[in-house]
C-alpha cells in the first residue's frame, strides 16, 4: 500500500508519527551508519580492496559469519526446547528458569567472557575435566561459539514464547483424531507453525552474535588467522589509528549481514506465507 | 456404528462435569446434545473422542458394542469437527483433508493419486472444489468449517463428532450449515453426535436430542417428544419461552380459561408456551385472566405481545398471528382476557 494511501487512515496522527519515526532512525541508525560510509569512501578503490580481502582479514570474516551462523542454530534448536518446556508445563522452579533466560540479556558481555573463560579454562570447573580428553574449550574457536551461543540464547526463547502460547491445543487434538503419531503432529503441525517465530529469533540472535565483542575477546584468545573475530580486527585498526581500514572493515560486515538479514526476512516471508494477505 | 456411553463420570478438580452419564447413539442417527454452557456436553463428546479421559474407575465407551475406553484417539477412528475449525493454518485446503491418509503408516497409505481422487470428492462433496489451493485465512467461517467436516470425513470415520459446529457462524450461515448437514448425514448415513447449546439448532436437523443439564442428562427423545412433552420444568424452559403461572391465581379466572392436564397439586406451577396463549377482547362476566397490553413487537410472522396480569401485575408473553391482531384492533394500554390453550405443570419440588 503507498504511502499516500495511508493519508486517509480513520487512525489519527499518522503523518506525525512517521515523521517522528524517520527523524529517528535516521539520527540513531542511518547517520552513524553513513558516517562509516562516507569515512570509507576516502579510500581508493585498491587500497580498499587490500584492506578488506587481506588473508588475516578473511580468516576473521570467516570465524565471525561462521561462528554467528553456527551459533544462531544452536540457538533455534536448544532455544526451541527451552521456550517449549517454559509454555508446556508447570513445574516448580518455573519463575526462576524463566528469569534465567533473561540474564544473557543483563550480563555484561565483559563479565560474560570472564565467566565463561575462568569456567572452561585449563584449570577451571569444567576446563579441568574437558583438558585430560584433549578438549580445549577458552583460547579456541569453540570457545567463541559457545561465548556466542550464550549471548543468542534469549532471543530466540523470547520470540517463540508468546507464538507457542497462542498456539491452539485443538490443533494438536486434530491431528490425534485424524491418526497422526506425536512424532507426525511435532513435525508437520507443530514446528511449520513454529516456523516463521522460529527464523526470527535465529536471525536476532544471529546478528547479535556478529556484533558481539566484549565476551568474545576474553575467550578467544585473539590469536590472528586462528581465533580473532571480525569487531576485534576493527578495535585493532582503531587502536593503530586506522580509521579507514577499520571502517572498510565495517562497511563489509554491514552489507553481509544486511544481505544475510534480508536473506533470512525473505525465507521468514516464504515459511509464513499462510498468514492473511489482507 | 452405534455409541453407547455407560455411567461416565468426570471431575476436573472440585467441578463435576459429568456424574454418572449414560448415551446411546444407534447406529446411523443424527444426535444432538443440547445443553446450557457447563452442562457438560462437550466433554461427554471430548470423552467420546478420547481426547479427555473418564475418571479412574467410572464408566466405558463402546462402539458397536466394543470397548474403546482405552484406545487413544489416534486409533480410535473418530472424526472430530471443533468449534474454531482447528485448521492447518500453513496447509492448503487440499493439503488439510488429505493430512488423515498421508499420515497413515506406508502400508496402510494410498497413493498419491488415490489420494488425490478421494480428497477432490470430499471436496465436491463439500462444495469446495475451486478453493482447494487456498490457504484457510483465505476462507470464510462457513467454509472453514465444510473444509474441517471434509478433513474429519477423510479418515473414513466410524463415528462422526461435532462439537459446536456452528457456534461460531452467523445466524444465515448457520441456518444453511445446519440444513447441509443434515442433507450430509442422509447421503453418509454416518454415526453423528453433534454439541450445540442452540435448540432451534437440535430440533431442526436431529433424529434424537439428548438435554443435559448440570452434568446430567435430562431427557432423551426425538424433537418432538421432547418439545411436547418435557420431562422436567428445566427442558420446558430449555426448549423454548415459557410463562410460568401460580396456580392459585389462576383460581379466580373461571373454568374456561384454561385448559386443565389433570389433578394439580395444590400450590403448583403452570407452564405455558406464548404460543399457547389465547388473547380475547375484554367482556365481562367471561372466564379469561384480566390483563393489559403493555407493548406490541410486530415484526416478524408474529406478533409478540408483553401484558401484565391485573391481579398480581406479573408480565406474560403472548404470541399471535398479525391477522388476529389487526382483526382486534388492540392497541397499547387496553384491557383483554387471556386463556390458556395448552398448559403444563410440575410439582413444585421440581422448583426453577
Amino acid at each position: 500500500m503507498s504511502l499516500f494511501r495511508q493519508r486517509r487512515n480513520v487512525l489519527p496522527g499518522f503523518g506525525l508519527s512517521l515523521g517522528f519515526t524517520l527523524t529517528y532512525l535516521s539520527l540513531i541508525v542511518l547517520l552513524p551508519i553513513s558516517a562509516a560510509f562516507l569515512k570509507t569512501m576516502g579510500m581508493s578503490w585498491a587500497d580498499f580492496w587490500h584492506a578488506v580481502t587481506g588473508p588475516r582479514v578473511m580468516a576473521a570474516y570467516r570465524l565471525s559469519f561462521g561462528a554467528s551462523l553456527l551459533a544462531g542454530g544452536i540457538n533455534a534448536f536448544f532455544g526451541l526446547i527451552v521456550a517449549w518446556v517454559l509454555v508446556r508445563y508447570n513445574f516448580t522452579g518455573k519463575k526462576i528458569v524463566d528469569a534465567l533466560v533473561d540474564l544473557p540479556f543483563a550480563l555484561p558481555t565483559a563479565v560474560a567472557g570472564i565467566a565463561l573463560t575462568a569456567v572452561y579454562a585449563k584449570n577451571g570447573w569444567i576446563g579441568q575435566w574437558l583438558e585430560p580428553h584433549g578438549v580445549k574449550i577458552a583460547f579456541t574457536r569453540a570457545g567463541v561459539l559457545l561465548a556466542l551461543t550464550f549471548i543468542g540464547l534469549p532471543f530466540v526463547v523470547r520470540t517463540l514464547q508468546p507464538v507457542l502460547e497462542d498456539l491452539e491445543p485443538e490443533l494438536e487434538e486434530a491431528a490425534a483424531s485424524l491418526g497422526a503419531n506425536r512424532w507426525q503432529t511435532l513435525t508437520r503441525v507443530i514446528l511449520p507453525e513454529l516456523l516463521p517465530a522460529l527464523l526470527t529469533g535465529f536471525a536476532l540472535a544471529f546478528a547479535r552474535a556478529l556484533g558481539e565483542y566484549g565476551s568474545v575477546v576474553f575467550i578467544s584468545g585473539n590469536m590472528p588467522m586462528r581465533t580473532e573475530i571480525v569487531p576485534l580486527l576493527i578495535i585493532t585498526k582503531l587502536e593503530q589509528y586506522d580509521y579507514r581500514g577499520a571502517t572498510a572493515l565495517a562497511v563489509v560486515m554491514l552489507v553481509a549481514s544486511f544481505a544475510l538479514l534480508l536473506l533470512i526476512n525473505l525465507l521468514q516471508k516464504w515459511s509464513a506465507q499462510w498468514r492473511a494477505q489482507v | 456404528m452405534s455409541i453407547a456411553a455407560l455411567n461416565i463420570r468426570k471431575s476436573f478438580g472440585n467441578y463435576t462435569a459429568l456424574s454418572g452419564v449414560d448415551l446411546n447413539v444407534p447406529s446411523g442417527k443424527l444426535v444432538a446434545l443440547l445443553g446450557p454452557s457447563g452442562s457438560g456436553k462437550t466433554t461427554l463428546l471430548r470423552i467420546i473422542a478420547g481426547l479427555e479421559q473418564a475418571d479412574p474407575g467410572s464408566g466405558r465407551i463402546q462402539f458397536h458394542g466394543e470397548d474403546v475406553t482405552d484406545v487413544p484417539p489416534v486409533k480410535r477412528g473418530v472424526g472430530f469437527v471443533f468449534q474454531h475449525y482447528a485448521l492447518f493454518r500453513h496447509m492448503t485446503v487440499f493439503d488439510n483433508v488429505a493430512f488423515g491418509l498421508k499420515v497413515r503408516r506406508s502400508r496402510d497409505r494410498p497413493s498419491k493419486a488415490e489420494i488425490a481422487e478421494r480428497v477432490n470428492k470430499l471436496l465436491k462433496l463439500v462444495q469446495l472444489e475451486e478453493l482447494a489451493h487456498r490457504f484457510a485465512s483465505q476462507l470464510s467461517g462457513g467454509q472453514r468449517q465444510r473444509v474441517a467436516l471434509a478433513r474429519a470425513l477423510a479418515i473414513e470415520p466410524k463415528v462422526l463428532l461435532l462439537d459446536e459446529p456452528f457456534g461460531a457462524l452467523d445466524a444465515k450461515v448457520r441456518k444453511e450449515l445446519r440444513r447441509w448437514l443434515r442433507r450430509l448425514h442422509e447421503e453418509v448415513h454416518l454415526t453423528t453426535v453433534f454439541v450445540t447449546h442452540d435448540q432451534e439448532e437440535a430440533l431442526e436437523i436431529a433424529d434424537q436430542v439428548v438435554i443435559m443439564n448440570q452434568a446430567k442428562v435430562e431427557q432423551v427423545g426425538t424433537p418432538q417428544e421432547v418439545y411436547d412433552h418435557p420431562a422436567s420444568p428445566f427442558v420446558y424452559q430449555f426448549l423454548g419461552n415459557v410463562n410460568v403461572f401460580r396456580e392459585e391465581s389462576l383460581a379466580l379466572a373461571g373454568n374456561g380459561a384454561y385448559f386443565r392436564p389433570g389433578a394439580l397439586v395444590a400450590g403448583g406451577l403452570v407452564y405455558v408456551r406464548p404460543h399457547d396463549v389465547e388473547v380475547i377482547p375484554h367482556e365481562a362476566g367471561m372466564d379469561g385472566i384480566p390483563a393489559i397490553l403493555r407493548y406490541v413487537h410486530a415484526a416478524g410472522p408474529q406478533a409478540r405481545l408483553t401484558l401484565e396480569q391485573v391481579q398480581t401485575r406479573e408480565l406474560v408473553e403472548a404470541e399471535i398471528s398479525r391477522v388476529e391482531l389487526e382483526r382486534m384492533r388492540l392497541t397499547v394500554n387496553d384491557l383483554v382476557l387471556l386463556r390458556l390453550r395448552q398448559t403444563r405443570s410440575f410439582e413444585q419440588d421440581y422448583a426453577i
